[in-house]
């Protein structure tokens, strides 16, 4: 039944897989295990995680006996919702033969929430809110386009992408699109539809919630996209008709709500 | 760090203000007089490439992950 003693033959050990993107993270699992003398003992393991959200794991041997309840934590670091993903199961093995047996904590950590066995429901990944992150991309040299790229193991839902054009002196009507592609094949174009004259700086945004309008006292275009949801591998790439070799992007700004999708 | 890629020359910052990591990755030559824009040579990406990572393996060096080198970078102030 949920919630009983957990048996473990000598053979069966805890493993600890996490998911992280945030830095100084360390999780530590704790909880009381009944040895086959009926001698009850508290444990507490200590886990890094990575940082470029890829998976880390560790081994737990546990003896025989009966695992009472277990909780995992962050007791270093900082992660928010949308950051630090763990699953904690039972297995028997080690290394490369390991099988696994039972899951019995799946969800999100902060440094301020925890999750346990018998108690937190499993959480997807890709469940409920994300981290709100304000990002500052890449400043391309002088003639080149932005291209900004959603991490491996990441999701993003894009908010808003900021960016300023400046235009050199070469007589030429640029006109700025943001694309988005799939790494390889373009499914979106959201062009801003205005001239963008020689020697004129424009801040350009492209926002879901944006209307497409132009602010003539700062020279700022905003610019209407689909609210979308893109996963790792994806790309965010300006596209300007007619730009000119001394025509330069500053660093684009970028918020998103971010999740862990392995 | 501020680095500056030596295969695009864009400049960027690897841990971002929020504590997390930057995956740096070049732009596409740029399409000048209407012509298309191709994709560069020796272009690096920095996002993990999940076939090279080594599981338990926390000695790996990132560059050993990512997914293209490209010509490296270096330290800008």
């Amino acid at each position: 039944m949920p919630g009983a003693p957990f048996p473990f033959s000598g053979e069966d050990a805890l493993r600890l897989t996490s998911f992280n993107s945030a830095t100084g993270v360390v999780l530590t699992l704790e909880g009381r295990f009944e040895n086959h003398d009926g001698t009850i003992s508290p444990f507490s393991r200590a886990h890094t995680p990575n940082t470029d959200r890829t998976a880390a794991s560790v081994t737990f041997p546990m003896g025989d006996g009966r695992l009472l309840d277990v909780q995992l934590r962050a007791s270093a670091g900082a992660p928010r919702r949308g950051q630090c993903f763990a699953i904690v199961e039972v297995v028997r093995g080690l290394e490369s033969s390991q099988v696994s047996l039972g899951a019995l904590v799946q969800g999100y950590l902060t440094d301020t929430q925890r999750r346990g066995w018998p108690a937190s429901p499993f959480e997807l990944s890709t469940e409920g809110p994300g981290v709100i992150r304000s990002i500052a991309g890449t400043n391309p040299a002088a003639g080149a386009e932005i291209l900004e790229t959603v991490p491996t193991n990441a999701r993003w839902r894009l908010l808003a992408l900021m960016a300023t054009l400046v235009t050199d002196a070469n007589a030429a009507n640029r006109d700025a699109a943001l694309t988005i592609d799939d790494g390889t094949t373009v499914f979106l174009r959201a062009p801003a539809g205005q001239n963008h004259i020689a020697s004129l700086t424009t801040r350009y945004v492209w926002s879901p919630h944006a209307q497409r309008f132009t602010i003539a006292q700062d020279r700022t275009i905003t610019i209407p996209i689909p609210d979308l949801w893109l996963p790792g591998g994806f790309r965010l790439n300006t596209l300007v008709t007619n730009l000119q070799a001394g025509d330069d992007w500053g660093a684009p700004q970028l918020l998103v709500e971010e999740w862990i999708e392995d | 760090m501020r680095v500056e890629c030596l295969t695009c020359r864009g400049v960027y910052n690897t841990d971002l203000p929020d504590g997390t990591r930057y995956f740096h990755a070049c732009p596409p030559l740029p399409a000048f007089g209407g012509a298309p824009s191709r994709p560069r040579p020796d272009a690096r990406n920095e996002n993990i490439d999940r076939a090279k990572v080594r599981r338990g393996d926390s000695s790996q060096p990132d560059e050993d992950r990512i997914i293209a080198v490209g010509r490296g970078v270096r330290r800008v102030p």
